[in-house]
């Protein structure tokens, strides 16, 4: 196999006469004594002869055209992609409306649960069905801003209610020995537990 | 300035003749190349078309730093790779079936035939680089440094491609002789 580069290089255009005279004289020295580059010039050759077919003129001069509107195709399908990309661009992605919806129906179910008050008069302590909470108690006047008729309403409703535990608690020990009173008891608050317990006091004073 | 690029301009003006003028310069050297690597008139002749549109409706993307030509030749060469990948299905027909086809007239005419079918057939079992770049040097008279950038290559890879090729070639033609 001939290592000769430079010859190589010069064959196509030996073979279609583009090389300078001196050039083409030293491939022409070199073929005669190369076999392998004559083989690969007959190669070329053929190569470089493989005729194309014409598709004739009328295709030729309908491309201009044809080719006209096929990007004129594209660029109207271009430009439509562009304005559904930017009106995707402006949607919010579909994870953050899972977590809007989610979080809706989170905030329904909580109200539907637990709904908020209507009046914040209606959880402070009003009659003996009232339910409160610590800090409403917080909230309310000390005793010693109340007013006669105000303390006598409040001692009758503590009255009532620890009567009421009182005899939920005798009711409970005797009809069920066996449940723990302290669970019951655990229930209370601190401010009950003291009132019962000062009850309990002067009862057993009275007993 | 290169007139390539002053057609270029004056086609981003909005000038048809412009257009009809590049389209009309490179339609057939563009066609043989593209023939040449498929074989085919109807696959070239859609490679053709839509080289030049995705060359027209990306001209914004040309930057200039090749030729007008060589950034067409890149783009068709990419686009005829894709059918050149699914084109491990060459037509495999029987020689005397083809020749008896295409009506031989000398008995010149029937080795030139059967020289010709031989020569697709051995180009069709080369690697699809050195097919290309033999394809560029050879048929398209194209000079190493322009293949390079028309491959995306190396000066080096593209002379290594065409030598692989021509001897693989010599090879395939001889064993079939």
């Amino acid at each position: 196999m001939c290592s000769n580069t430079d010859i190589k290089e010069m064959l196509p255009a030996y073979l279609e006469q583009r090389l300078e005279e001196e050039w083409a004289l030293q491939v022409e020295k070199h073929l005669k004594t190369c076999a392998d580059c004559r083989a690969e010039i007959k190669l070329l050759g053929m190569i470089i002869s493989e005729q194309v077919p014409d598709p004739g003129e009328a295709f030729w001069a309908a491309m201009p055209e044809r080719i006209y509107r096929n990007v004129q195709k594209m660029q109207k399908k271009k430009r439509f992609i562009d304005i559904s990309s930017l009106w995707n661009r402006m949607l919010l992605p579909r994870w953050v409306w899972s977590v809007a919806a989610a979080g809706l129906v989170l905030v329904v179910t909580l109200l539907i649960v637990k709904p908020l008050p209507k009046d914040i008069s209606s959880i402070t302590p009003n009659g003996d069905d009232a339910a409160y909470d610590e800090s409403t108690i917080m909230d309310t006047p000390g005793l010693t801003e109340l007013s006669q008729t105000e303390l006598e309403d409040v001692s009758r409703w503590a009255d009532n209610e620890l009567a009421a535990l009182e005899s939920e608690i005798v009711d409970v020990l005797i009809s069920a020995p066996e449940r723990d009173i302290h669970e019951d008891l655990s229930d209370l608050n601190h401010q009950e537990i003291e009132r019962l317990s000062r009850k309990l006091e002067e009862w057993e004073q009275e007993v | 300035m290169d007139e390539d690029l002053n057609l270029i301009i004056r086609i981003e003006n909005g000038e048809r003749e412009a257009f009809n003028e590049l389209v009309l310069k490179y339609q057939k050297p563009l066609y043989s190349l593209l023939y040449r690597m498929v074989s085919d008139h109807d696959d070239a002749s859609d490679l053709l078309q839509k080289t030049f549109v995705k060359a027209f409706t990306g001209l914004k993307g040309f930057e200039r730093r090749s030729s007008f030509k060589t950034w067409l030749y890149q783009i068709a060469i990419n686009l005829a790779k894709n059918v050149y990948r699914d084109r491990s299905r060459i037509e495999k027909v029987p020689i005397d079936d083809v020749i008896i086809r295409r009506d031989p007239k000398t008995l010149e005419t029937l080795i030139k035939q059967e020289r010709g079918l031989l020569l697709r057939q051995s180009l069709a079992k080369l690697p699809k680089k050195q097919r290309l770049t033999l394809i560029l040097r050879v048929q398209e008279d194209r000079k190493f440094e322009e293949i390079a950038v028309i491959m995306k290559c190396s000066i080096g890879t593209a002379k290594a491609n065409y030598h692989h090729a021509v001897q693989k070639l010599k090879k395939i033609m001889g064993e079939n002789q």
